[in-house]
């Protein structure tokens, strides 16, 4: 079973978390800290699976991480799980985040972490992993996507027109200005 | 400014183009409103977590004000929730929006309901009191048409539904399984996983619909479905085996490929699902022998499929050699399959692969170890690598193939990781590997010391450490009866080594000190200083451990009483003022310690621990205290009733007693001649002493079984005797007094006689009929008996005798209070001093719980023949009865409480296990023990009143204790009369102070004692004299000790019978 997934950038900072066993709020922080301690002092040619830590599952709890340019995605899991077959899905997660946002960034993780988490959710819900089709998430997202557009449509057209036009390029904006900080995961190696 | 205009132009173009060209409008679309924006950018640029923490409570603030507005709108609301999330992530209370979360999820429609959803499940958690407010929507939302909402309320419910809850939304979750689309199908399978974890029990009902559920069309049904079923499955796999068919059905059109195209990843069908599949069948396989033959040619068609250079195949390829592995019986041709595929893994550059073909490879060698042999090589590259993960499970690897002829080298390379790694709980996670494997393994003692050694250095900062000194002490103890002197004498000089090194750390050092008491025998005296210093050095340590603390001073103490060190060097070590001991029952300890050395300076010779071959039996080193205590005015000793009884009573009493007397000594004469003679000499010794002055003057004889005669004479006789002479001198004014009513007295005094002439008679009955196995017996052993029995030198008892009298004059010279309160610590020392002798004699058993109490109580469980038990309940109480003194007074003085109740406690334990092994012996004289029993109470009572407190607690064991007490004598003659003649000449003399009793009926609380501790070293040269085990134990225990409690409690009721005179 994943028992949490974590995505935080080289300095630690968290962009994303999901816990699928309760923790209470301090202890999620620590697992976050001690976590990106243990990952990030691995070196770059070394297995993407590390055993030890203490907070989540003692002897049984393995750490498979994957490090894309500024971020590390990490799954924390029991040992009932598959290590390459969560590598993989780490994959699968990033290729997909990255179809949705194009080239998606840092930011993107903030901004949508609705869409985020509805990504996640398709691929693992409750702790176990989904079958993934990535096609079909893709086709998903879509469809809400569209839903989404007709809903602001109808409900808030002129006044998303209107700050569309207003704030059209500030994402870019924002990855241009602080571009060594955040640089576009998306065209990295998979 | 320049800037901001470079950055404009150079974004121009880029925004033209997209706008113009109308690309793709995402920018555009999924622009996050301007003041998130803002605030993220004000987060990240900024490096100190207190501005972040600036920043975040002032936007948090601002957020709060916003979302109690009633008039917010939806996406308002939206955007505001992602950002409070954000907030949430960075570890900010964020308890406020809860409900805002909770409100959204219930009122907003479509995407709106989603977020509001899942910053509900980002923010709460199932058992959050706010989920109550939530179950009504999904319920609502399970049961309505769009399927979207289905799917939403699927995935809050399957996190957010408490236990209480689950009947509430289960039979809707259960109706979604038959729903048209295979998305709400699949959802609600998931939900079902998450709720039987949480409500296992409601999983058994519905196992038939999610069975059906397997035979569904849409592969993520069936995946959802195999999480469900495999929960079943760990849980009991023999329960499911039926079910093996169908798993191994459904693999094979897995990789058949009947299923649609667009599930399968990197060209492999279904890859997560096989290894779900194949986990299952591993489980199946390991308990059904039928099954795993038939899914073996299914496996290995897995093994050879799988042959692409893609992660996800070896993933599925990793999971079949488990699977094959875990399985029962798997064929051999398979297992070379296998063991190629392991080749692959192992062989492959990348490390992922590398750590997993090390770990099929542990799983390969669990079935035979035989096949680690073709990847030697590859395994001690990997013990190389540099990654830690890889090297782990390669120890782990070794672990398992560890053998006799390999063990040393496997732990040599475990403790080069553990001196490496420093991860502390993987520290300590390999040591005890190391400690399991060297204690299976271990070829010789020494090695398994010096590796446990280095572990013990290695991981001593660990927390669980005193879990690996207690296995290594636990070895040691169970294998110290092998180890020869050389063995012995190496711990010695290693841990003494350790001992003086300062940077020990304390773990090792209370190893250390644990071996160094096992071992001191082997001490020689100019090391002793080398031992008690740097010992005392320890306990001056600021940071001093108490465990190790209250091991040094049992140690020391077993030293000390062993003469393993000079009491030299420990009394100058230990006089230093300056230790910093805090615990009170530290400081008790010390001066316990300090106590028994001093002891022991003036008692050179009566150390305990070898064969005591002297015993003062004539019980002389009381003469004084009687002399002091009558020259000092005190009245000498009669019991109570005989006091006011004439001398014509007396004297007729006296007759009895001689009549019985000379009842029992033709029996004893016509035993042996040996016996005769030594009877005659007692005879002849009695009556010296009756005609002799004062007591104290009447302990002449250097015969060697007169102590015996003695004895009695204390109790038994010195009631007659005593009668006589002190009714003349002494207390002739008094006798005379009590002449006048000795009229009505006569007529008691010859019923009383007449019933002691009954159990008198029955007495000798029952000795006659004795006579004739006493005679086969007293040849055999009577000369032995003679040999045997220890030598009397009364001078040297003398001198140390008065040697302690000078002590307790000293004491005595001290302020009253004072003198009682160090006096009361005397004795408490005295009994403690037991303990360290037991535990000698026990094989230190519980040298680690560091109560000396325990001890005693300890080796009353472990005394398993009756003598040993007999002997420990009257020493157990003897000492209770000390102690007992001890603790009332230091409680008068307000000092530690609760340790020294403790204390008392544990040894009015050990009495009553020794009440119980008394009162099994047959009592001849059923009486005795009740008599006893009362003046027992009365005494208590004295005691009891003297100290002034209302302690209820103390009352019923010392009843206990003193009944104990009582008993022994009575009981002691029935058990050792099958042994010796002349035992036959003690069982008569018990007959006596039971018949006392009866005689001056309800004597004095004093008589009872005397005759109870009196009679108990007078058993001893028996015991001695016979070769059983119970020999040492006896010479440990009743020199000493048993002889200084006696005194102690004598000196005590004396005082106690002064007063009452007063």
């Amino acid at each position: 079973m994943i028992k949490a997934i974590l995505v935080f950038n080289n300095h630690g900072k968290p962009r994303m978390s999901r816990f699928y066993q309760y923790y209470p709020e301090d202890i999620q922080q620590q697992i976050v800290r001690e976590t990106f301690h243990l990952v990030s002092k691995r070196d770059e040619n070394v297995c993407n699976f590390l055993e030890g830590g203490t907070l989540i599952g003692g002897a049984d709890y393995k750490l498979i991480y994957r490090h894309y340019a500024t971020l590390y995605f990490v799954f924390c899991v029991d040992s009932s799980e598959s290590e390459l077959g969560i590598l993989d899905l780490i994959q699968v997660f990033v290729e997909t985040l990255d179809k949705c946002f194009e080239n998606v960034c840092e930011l993107d993780l903030i901004f949508h972490v609705d869409k985020v988490h509805y990504i996640l959710a398709e691929l693992v819900m409750g702790g176990m992993v989904l079958e993934t089709n990535m096609t079909e998430i893709l086709t998903r997202i879509e469809e809400q996507n569209k839903l989404e557009k007709q809903e602001a449509g109808i409900a808030a057209a002129p006044a998303r027109a209107v700050s569309a036009m207003k704030e059209m390029n500030i994402p870019q904006k924002i990855k241009d200005i602080k571009l060594p900080d955040l640089p576009s995961i998306g065209n990295l190696k998979f | 400014m320049s800037d901001i205009v470079e950055k404009t132009l150079a974004s121009f173009p880029k925004f033209l183009s997209e706008s113009l060209l109308g690309g793709n409008c995402k920018s555009s679309q999924n622009a996050p409103p301007r003041g998130f924006q803002n605030f993220i950018k004000m987060v990240s640029s900024i490096g100190s977590k207190y501005d972040e923490e600036q920043i975040v409570c002032r936007e948090m603030q601002m957020l709060q004000k916003a979302l109690s507005q009633p008039n917010i709108s939806t996406p308002q609301q939206c955007d505001f929730l992602s950002r409070l999330v954000f907030c949430c992530m960075l570890g900010y209370d964020v308890s406020f929006c809860h409900i805002h979360a909770v409100k959204l999820a219930q009122k907003g429609t479509g995407i709106n309901k989603r977020i509001g959803y899942m910053s509900v499940a980002l923010l709460l958690h199932e058992d959050h009191e706010m989920i109550v407010l939530l179950i009504n929507t999904i319920q609502k939302d399970l049961k309505s048409s769009n399927v979207l909402d289905n799917y939403v309320a699927l995935t809050a419910a399957s996190q957010l539904v408490n236990t209480e809850s689950i009947p509430l939304i289960l039979p809707l979750v259960l109706e979604k399984l038959k729903h048209p689309r295979e998305l709400v199908r699949a959802r609600a399978a998931q939900c079902l996983h998450r709720m039987f974890i949480r409500a296992p029990s409601l999983l058994q009902h519905h196992q038939s619909t999610i069975q059906v559920s397997l035979s569904d069309r849409d592969p993520s049904v069936i995946s959802a479905v195999l999480h469900i079923l495999s929960l079943l499955i760990q849980e009991s796999p023999e329960k499911h085996l039926p079910l093996g068919e169908s798993f191994i059905q459904i693999l094979q059109q897995v990789i058949n490929r009947t299923f649609p195209a667009v599930y399968e990843y990197h060209n492999i069908p279904l890859p997560w699902m096989q290894i779900q599949l194949l986990r299952i069948l591993g489980l199946l396989g390991s308990v059904s022998e039928s099954l795993s033959c038939q899914m073996q040619p299914l496996l290995s068609e897995v093994l050879r499929r799988n042959k692409v250079r893609e992660n996800m195949a070896y993933a599925v390829l990793y999971e079949c050699i488990i699977a094959i592995t875990s399985m029962k019986q798997p064929h051999p041709d398979l297992l070379n399959e296998v063991s190629t595929c392991v080749a692959r893994f192992l062989k492959s550059p990348s490390h992922n692969l590398r750590y997993l073909g090390i770990k099929a490879l542990t799983a390969l060698i669990g079935v035979d170890p035989v096949y680690a042999t073709s990847h030697q090589l590859t395994v001690v590259e990997c013990l190389d690598e540099e990654d830690e993960a890889i090297q782990r499970k390669t120890l782990m690897l070794l672990q398992g193939i560890a053998n006799s002829a390999n063990v040393q080298a496997i732990c040599v390379k475990l403790l080069e990781q553990v001196n490496k790694s420093t991860d502390i709980y993987f520290k300590m996670e390999t040591a005890h590997r190391i400690a399991q494997l060297v204690e299976k393994l271990s070829p010789d003692v020494r090695w398994y010391i010096e590796t446990m050694h280095s572990v013990l250095l290695h991981v001593s900062d660990s927390p669980k450490i005193d879990q690996l000194t207690a296995t290594v002490i636990k070895f040691i103890e169970n294998s110290f009866e092998q180890f020869d002197e050389t063995f012995q004498l190496y711990l010695l000089v290693k841990y003494l080594g350790c001992l003086q090194e300062k940077t020990t750390p304390t773990p090792v050092l209370k190893l250390a000190v644990w071996i160094i008491g096992k071992t001191s025998q082997n001490l020689k005296s100019e090391e002793s200083s080398r031992v008690v210093s740097p010992m005392v050095d320890m306990l001056s340590r600021p940071d001093l451990d108490e465990e190790l603390c209250t091991l040094v001073f049992s140690v020391l103490m077993t030293l000390v009483v062993r003469e393993a060190v000079s009491t030299d060097d420990c009394s100058r070590l230990l006089n230093c003022d300056n230790l910093p001991l805090k615990a009170a029952y530290l400081k008790q300890k010390l001066k316990e310690l300090r106590q028994l050395v001093k002891l022991s300076i003036k008692f050179p010779r009566l150390q305990t621990g070898h064969q005591v071959k002297t015993r003062d039996f004539t019980l002389s080193f009381l003469d004084d205290d009687v002399a002091m205590a009558i020259e000092s005015g005190a009245a000498p000793y009669r019991p109570k009733t005989l006091r006011q009884q004439d001398v014509t009573n007396s004297r007729l009493s006296e007759a009895v007693y001689e009549s019985v007397y000379q009842q029992i000594s033709p029996a004893k004469s016509s035993s042996t001649q040996h016996g005769s003679v030594v009877l005659s000499d007692l005879s002849e010794n009695s009556l010296n002493s009756d005609k002799t002055e004062h007591p104290s003057q009447s302990r002449s004889t250097g015969l060697n079984l007169s102590g015996v005669r003695r004895v009695w004479g204390q109790d038994g006789l010195i009631s007659v005797d005593g009668l006589d002479a002190d009714g003349d001198r002494i207390t002739g004014s008094k006798s005379s007094t009590q002449g006048s009513d000795g009229d009505d007295k006569t007529k008691e005094k010859h019923q009383l006689a007449q019933a002691l002439f009954e159990g008198v008679s029955t007495q000798q009955a029952a000795a006659s009929s004795k006579k004739s196995w006493f005679t086969e017996d007293s040849v055999q052993l009577g000369s032995d008996d003679q040999s045997n029995l220890p030598k009397c030198d009364e001078s040297k008892w003398r001198a140390i005798h008065q040697e302690h009298q000078s002590v307790s004059k000293q004491e005595d010279s001290l302020p009253s209070n004072q003198s009682a309160a160090s006096a009361m610590s005397h004795d408490q020392m005295s009994a403690n001093e037991i303990s360290p002798e037991l535990s000698s004699v026990h094989q230190d058993h519980h040298s680690f719980s560091y109560h000396d109490c325990l001890y005693v109580n300890q080796s009353v469980d472990v005394a398993v023949s009756h003598d040993e038990k007999n002997l420990l309940a009257n020493e157990i109480s003897s000492v209770l009865s000390v102690v007992n003194q001890g603790t009332n007074c230091q409680w008068e003085q307000g000092s530690d409480k609760t340790c020294d109740s403790e204390r008392r406690e544990v040894w009015v334990e050990g009495g009553a296990s020794g009440v119980e092994c008394t009162d099994s012996v047959k009592v001849r004289i059923s009486e005795t023990p009740s008599h006893i029993n009362d003046s027992g109470d009365g005494l208590h009572s004295h005691h009891h009143s003297r100290q002034m407190q209302a302690d209820s607690l103390l009352s019923d064991p010392s009843t206990a204790l003193f009944s104990g007490l009582a008993s022994q004598p009575s009981g002691e003659p029935e058990n050792s009369s099958l042994s010796d003649p002349s035992t036959a000449l003690f069982s008569g003399l018990a007959s006596q102070p039971s018949g006392e009793p009866e005689n001056s009926s309800l004597s004095d609380p004093s008589t009872a004692l005397f005759s109870g501790l009196a009679s108990q070293p007078s058993g001893e040269p028996e015991n001695s004299s016979l070769s059983d085990p119970s020999t040492d134990l006896f010479s440990g225990l009743a020199s000493k000790p048993s002889v200084e409690q006696s005194k102690l409690l004598i000196r005590y009721i004396l005082t106690e019978k002064e007063k009452m005179v007063k």
